[in-house]
C-alpha cells in the first residue's frame, strides 16, 4: 500500500470513528439503540449535514442529543452563521403532538421534516436539490431501495426523519416512577407537584402526558414593541391569536434551557420568577392570558419545590 | 359428563379477572390500536379515594379523587379545575366498566370519559 493510501485510510477511519463515537453518552445511546430500518435510516439522515447547503449543518446541530434534542443558544444558528428568531425545542416526546413549531404551522412530523431543510435561515437547501444529493450518494441509494423499494424521494425522506423522532419518547422519570410504582421521590419535588396543580396553577395549561395540551396560549411575551413575534396569529390571521404560542411540553425540561419561543429565559428559575410576577419582566403585554393576571406569591422555598418537580421529569436515560 | 368440569374450569379462570364486587377499586385498562400504534391507558382507583391515569407509561392525570355512590361516580381532578365535579353512570358488563355522562363541565375530561370502557386488570 502506498503511503498516501495509508494516510487516506487513517483519515477515513478517524473521521468514521469521530462520527460514530460521539463525545457524549446520550448520543451514543441513541446511536446504538436498535431500531427498525425506517427509523434507523431517519437517524442517519438526522445526523447527516448532507441535507444543508454548506454541508455543515445537520438536524442535530440545533437539536442536540445531549440536551434532549434541543439547542443551548437562545436562537439557533443555521448555514453560513445565519441567526434565526426562535429557540429550537426538543424533538423528544413528539409522537403525540398535534402541532409542530411554536406557532403550530405543521400538523404532522412528516410535513415538518422537510421545512428546516428548505428554510434559508436553517439548512437552506431546496428539497429537490436535497433529493438530488441523496440520489447521487451510493449509501442512500442503497438504503432507500432496501427500506422503501425505491430511489430517494421527498416522501421517503420525510417518513424516515419522522419515524426516527417518534422513537424518542421518554417515560423513565423519577416522577412517573413515583406515580406508577410508588417509587421514592424527594419531598421537594412532591411539594412542587402539589404547587403545579394548585397554588401555581401550571396544570391549567400544562396538562397531559407531556404536560402541554393541544392549545396555543399567550403568557405575555408579546408587547408589539420589543417582543414582536406575533406567534399563532401569523398562521391563523386571527387577531385574537396575537402572542399565542404552543404550550411548551415539560418532559426533560431541565436539559433544554434556554426557554420560551425566543429563548429569553436562561434557567428554570427565571421561568418560575416570570410566572410568579409577569409584570416585573414584561410590563405592557398584549393579550396576556387571564390565568396569569395575578402574581402567584410563591416564596423562595416554593419556587425551589416547583423547580424540583420540573427536574423530576427528566428521563433517566439522559442523565445516567 | 366431561362437559361440566370444563365449564367449571372456564368459569374459574374467567373469575380470576372479574372484580370481586362491582366497584372501581383496582387497576383497569383500555387498549386501542390506531394507525398501527398501540395505546394503553391504565386507570388506578386506590383505596384512599384517589386515582391516577397513565397512557403508554406516562402519567396522564393524577391527583384526582373519586367517590362511588351506588351506580354513579363523582370525579374531581386537576384536568380543568379540581373543584369541578364530573358525574358519571357506571355500567359493569363482564370484566369491564363503562362510563356514561351525567354531568361534567370539563370538556377535556368529558371527551376522555363519556362512553369509554375499561377492562379490569387486578385488585391493586
Ligand atoms: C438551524 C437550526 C435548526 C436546524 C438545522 C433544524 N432545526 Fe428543527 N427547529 C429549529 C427551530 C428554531 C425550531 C422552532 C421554529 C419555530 O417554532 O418556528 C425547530 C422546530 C423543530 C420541530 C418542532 C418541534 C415541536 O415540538 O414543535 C421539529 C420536529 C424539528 N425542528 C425537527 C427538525 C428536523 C427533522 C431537522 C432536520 C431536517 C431540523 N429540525 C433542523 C431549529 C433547527
Ligand atoms: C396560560 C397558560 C399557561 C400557564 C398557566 C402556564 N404556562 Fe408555561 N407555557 C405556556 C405557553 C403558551 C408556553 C410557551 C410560551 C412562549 O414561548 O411564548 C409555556 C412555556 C413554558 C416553559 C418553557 C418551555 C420551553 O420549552 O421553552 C416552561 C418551563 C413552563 N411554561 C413552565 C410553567 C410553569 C412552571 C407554570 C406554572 C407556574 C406554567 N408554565 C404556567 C402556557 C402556560
Amino acid at each position: 500500500m502506498s503511503p498516501i493510501r495509508v494516510a487516506a485510510c487513517i483519515l477515513v477511519l478517524t473521521l468514521a470513528a469521530a462520527a460514530l463515537s460521539c463525545n457524549d453518552t446520550q448520543t451514543s445511546s441513541v446511536m446504538s439503540r436498535s431500531m427498525g430500518p425506517v427509523p434507523a435510516l431517519g437517524r442517519r439522515l438526522f445526523f447527516d449535514p448532507i441535507l444543508s447547503a454548506d454541508r455543515r449543518i445537520s438536524c442535530s446541530s440545533c437539536h442536540r442529543p445531549q440536551f434532549a434534542f434541543a439547542d443551548t443558544s437562545a436562537v439557533s444558528i443555521g448555514v453560513f452563521g445565519r441567526k434565526g428568531t426562535r429557540n429550537a425545542p426538543s424533538v423528544m416526546n413528539v409522537d403525540q403532538q398535534p402541532h409542530f413549531f411554536w406557532d403550530g404551522r405543521a400538523a404532522t412530523l412528516e410535513q415538518q421534516a422537510l421545512m428546516p431543510i428548505a428554510n434559508p435561515m436553517e439548512m437552506d437547501l431546496p428539497v429537490d436539490l436535497a433529493i438530488e444529493r441523496l440520489r447521487s450518494d451510493s449509501f442512500y441509494i442503497h438504503a432507500f431501495r432496501s427500506v422503501f423499494q425505491r430511489n430517494p424521494d421527498s416522501a421517503g425522506l420525510a417518513t424516515a426523519l419522522a419515524a426516527f423522532q417518534r422513537m424518542l419518547e421518554t417515560s423513565d422519570t423519577p416522577f412517573d416512577e413515583w406515580k406508577i410504582n410508588d417509587a421514592k421521590l424527594n419531598d421537594s419535588a412532591k411539594r412542587g407537584y402539589a404547587l403545579f396543580n394548585g397554588k401555581a396553577g401550571c396544570v391549567r395549561c400544562h396538562f397531559g402526558t407531556n404536560f402541554n395540551n393541544v392549545e396555543f396560549r399567550n403568557i405575555g411575551l408579546y408587547d408589539g414593541k420589543k417582543l414582536i413575534d406575533s406567534g399563532r396569529a401569523a398562521i391563523t390571521h386571527d387577531p385574537r391569536d396575537l402572542g399565542k404560542f404552543k404550550i411548551g411540553p415539560l418532559r426533560n425540561i431541565a436539559l433544554t434551557a434556554p426557554y420560551m419561543h425566543n429563548g429569553m429565559f436562561r434557567s428554570l428559575r427565571e421561568v418560575i420568577d416570570y410566572y410568579n410576577d409577569p409584570d416585573k419582566v414584561v410590563s405592557k403585554p398584549v393579550g396576556r392570558d387571564v390565568f396569569l393576571s395575578q402574581p402567584l406569591h410563591l416564596n423562595e422555598a416554593e419556587k425551589g419545590d416547583l423547580e424540583a418537580f420540573l427536574r423530576s421529569l427528566t428521563s433517566r436515560s439522559l442523565i445516567e | 359428563m366431561t362437559k361440566f368440569p370444563c365449564l367449571l374450569t372456564l368459569l374459574l379462570l374467567a373469575s380470576c379477572s372479574i372484580p370481586p364486587a362491582h366497584h372501581l377499586l383496582g387497576k383497569w385498562n383500555n387498549v386501542l390500536r390506531r394507525q398501527g400504534v398501540t395505546y394503553e391507558f391504565v386507570a388506578s382507583f386506590k383505596p384512599d379515594g384517589s386515582y391516577d391515569g397513565v397512557l403508554n407509561g406516562k402519567v396522564l392525570v393524577s391527583g384526582g379523587t373519586y367517590e362511588e355512590h351506588g351506580d354513579t361516580v363523582n370525579f374531581h381532578d386537576p384536568v380543568c379545575n379540581i373543584s369541578y365535579t364530573g358525574q358519571y353512570l357506571l355500567k359493569y358488563v363482564n370484566d369491564s366498566v363503562y362510563f356514561r355522562l351525567l354531568s361534567d363541565s370539563c370538556t377535556l375530561r368529558r371527551e376522555g370519559t363519556d362512553g369509554v370502557g375499561l377492562k379490569y386488570l387486578r385488585n391493586k
